[in-house]
């Protein structure tokens, strides 16, 4: 797991890579008295009109649509670095007490929701329109609904299956031989 | 009632500081020695470690910057926030079992010492030691500024208390930290934390309503007014735009289990079984805590969007001018009390691992004794280490609270992870290869902080130095010869 866990990291630093030479859609350019022309780039927030301390996203189908699959396939690669820390985090020697097949539903979900979210941001950049789930523009409530709550998925994996999967008696008492072991050579 | 709503709150937080203090106090009683002041004499059960956990966490950053965040950016700071809860999952899978073996086995009371036990290399325990100490004056300086604009906005608006300076609101707030600190450690500081985390937990269910409530049409009416005035900023990505967003989800989730004031908590438990109830109940809590982020963000924002409450003049100043206008005086003196909370309970925290890394672990890497009495010297450097903090947030800049709390999470992220939560599950993880990538991230993040380099469509500097500290740790590991490490370990490693 370590090797897709660094197979994973590369890729993700290499869209990062290819982001910083990708121009920040959108971009206005100013000229100065002098003639000095500065470019400000727009992608990622501008000053709200009226009220300075607040940003707004503007044009969402002009920013976001020339970067949506590489930003999507880095969301991807890092939902899977997440799911693999969390099979290597979980992982046991033996096979009867591995709970890769509970692991396994559970990041169907997160990748499925994640799914969700793109598919639904990609609807809602392209035809602007409000559609309330959850009291939230349906895009927003994937992510409060879908991604703030999946981990309680896994968390149930890790409660139910914790003396099966992650800690018990036999454990515990094979630690403490160790110790034990430990502290006579240490004396 | 709401004729003595400034004095109900001043009473409030007086209340607090007092209860802090006799914690102190307390716990002093109960701290005789080293082991006791880092570790709590690994002794403390699951709810303590828990709330200990999740207030350690929910900072000024959160609970101050948090509300300010989502009403500059919408939802782009749900990413931020709500990524942590999968954060506490993966802290709790990566390194809930193995911290607490390879502590108690070690004997280790800090994390360099795990590092050094680890990788059994002194450079791992100083490098670690010199990233711990930075990130903890920036991101300590960083709870104290937010702990001092909270009392002074609290003074100011109390007609019977005369106005007093930034410095001395600094001052003041400070010393009652400092006092429960050197007194007790890191009882005192868990000890407290359950306290902060009760109070942060309470406030955050009763804001989340009334903020809700303030709004006409509550959350569906948030959302309307949101997005007549701008359909980005309550989408899926808020503000910021996708990259950004996932490039904080990727960081923070991940990033948790690098954040040396919460995993170190990992050590003090009693068993490894505890973490049965642990981890899923401080992820819980973290989770109901995000509702007063959530709740007085946006309310805030649709407010303001309604002409209902003027524009403020600094995104950071929204959940006090929320509490100061909308909610009820003893919510707000509760909740103003819940702010110092989360300050508090993770400047304490900070100033714990700090002076562990200066007394205790700086020593052990140089090979020389330099603090004969660990104790005393550590209930010494605590005061120290606080002076040198407050220096810091005199003269730090007046960037966004959330945004200077984010950078500290980063710079922690990107420089334990790949060491400690990698490093104590891959038994191939080489010392060169955890040095390199601790001292390369702690360069680069510096580097684009302080050099204000700009990174495209806001994608966070922390993800970049986190990406290239785990891209190196991976590959130095790989590439050089496998490590012999110690039969017990590897034991240990294998359960």
């Amino acid at each position: 797991m370590p090797k897709l866990l660094s197979i994973i990291s590369f890729f993700l630093l290499l869209i990062v890579g290819v982001f910083l030479f990708i121009e920040e859609q959108p971009n206005r350019s100013i000229t100065d008295e002098l003639g000095n022309t500065t470019t400000i780039y727009e992608g990622h927030g501008i000053i709200h009109d009226t009220h300075p301390s607040m940003l707004i996203g503007g044009p969402g189908k002009q920013r976001s649509r020339p970067i949506f699959f590489l930003a999507s396939l880095f969301g991807i690669l890092g939902f899977l670095f997440i799911i693999t820390t969390i099979f290597y985090g979980m992982r046991t020697k033996s096979p009867a007490r591995n709970p890769r097949k509970w692991l396994f539903y559970c990041s169907i979900v997160v990748v499925f929701t994640f799914f969700g979210v793109l598919y639904f941001y990609w609807n809602y950049i392209n035809n602007i329109e409000l559609v309330l789930f959850g009291s939230l523009p349906i895009s927003a409530s994937w992510v409060v609904y879908g991604i703030w709550f999946t981990p309680i998925l896994f968390s149930l994996v890790y409660i139910f299956g914790f003396e099966q999967f992650i800690w018990n008696k036999n454990d515990e008492e094979q630690f403490k031989n160790l110790l034990k072991k430990k502290n006579k050579v240490d004396q | 009632m709401e004729g003595y709503r400034n004095s109900i709150t001043v009473l409030f937080v007086i209340i607090y500081m007092v209860l802090c203090i006799i914690i102190g106090l307390w716990a002093m009683k109960r701290t005789k020695n080293t082991e006791d002041f880092f570790m709590a004499g690994r002794k403390l059960g699951f709810f303590i470690t828990a709330m200990a956990m999740f207030s350690s966490l929910m900072s000024g950053f959160g609970f101050v910057g948090g509300p300010g965040l989502i009403y500059r950016m919408g939802s782009s700071a749900f990413w931020m926030f709500m990524s942590v809860t999968m954060g506490f999952l993966i802290m709790g899978v990566l390194l809930g079992k193995r911290i607490r073996l390879f502590g108690e086995f070690t004997k280790s009371v800090s994390l360099p010492d795990l590092a050094a036990a680890r990788y059994k290399n002194e450079t791992t325990r100083l490098l670690m030691s010199i990233a711990i100490i930075l990130g903890v004056i920036g991101y300590l300086g960083t709870q104290i500024m937010a702990m001092a604009i909270v009392l002074q906005s609290v003074i100011y608006n109390a007609d019977w208390i005369p106005n007093i300076s930034s410095t001395a609101s600094i001052l003041i707030s400070s010393s009652v930290l400092v006092f429960y600190c050197v007194t007790g450690g890191i009882i005192a500081s868990v000890y407290t934390d359950v306290v902060q985390g009760t109070i942060m937990l309470i406030s955050a269910i009763l804001i989340f309503f009334t903020a809700l409530a303030t709004v006409d049409g509550g959350l569906s009416g948030i959302a309307t007014t949101m997005f007549l005035d701008d359909s980005e900023s309550i989408g899926s990505f808020g503000t910021l735009g996708m990259i950004g967003c996932l490039s904080w989800y990727f960081v923070f989730a991940v990033g948790v289990s690098g954040q040396p004031h919460l995993i170190t908590k990992l050590m003090m438990t009693r068993n490894v079984s505890q973490n049965k109830q642990t981890v899923p109940l401080s992820m819980i809590s973290y989770g109901i805590s995000t509702l007063l982020i959530i709740g007085i963000g946006l309310a805030m924002r649709a407010l303001v969007l309604q002409g209902i409450h003027p524009s403020p003049a600094k995104a950071d100043d929204v959940a006090a001018l929320f509490l100061q206008s909308y909610a009820h005086p003893v919510l707000a003196g509760v909740v103003i009390a819940g702010l110092f909370a989360a300050v508090m309970s993770t400047a304490d925290a900070f100033l714990n691992i700090g002076v562990a890394a200066i007394v205790h672990d700086i020593p052990k890497a140089i090979g020389r004794t330099l603090f004969k009495d660990e104790l005393y010297w550590s209930r010494i450097m605590t005061i120290i280490l606080a002076a040198v903090a407050i220096i810091f947030a005199l003269y730090s800049s007046k960037e966004m609270v959330a945004l200077l709390g984010a950078f500290g999470f980063s710079t922690f992220a990107a420089a334990i992870v790949p060491t400690i939560a990698i490093g104590l599950n891959w038994k191939r993880a080489t010392a060169t290869a955890a040095n390199v990538a601790m001292a390369v991230s702690l360069t680069l993040i510096f580097f684009l902080q302080l050099g204000n380099i700009n990174i495209p469509y806001g994608i966070d500097k922390g993800a970049i130095a986190m990406l290239v500290s785990l891209a190196l740790f991976f590959s130095i590991s790989f590439f050089s010869k496998p490590p012999k490490i110690d039969p017990y370990i590897d034991e240990i490693m294998d359960l």
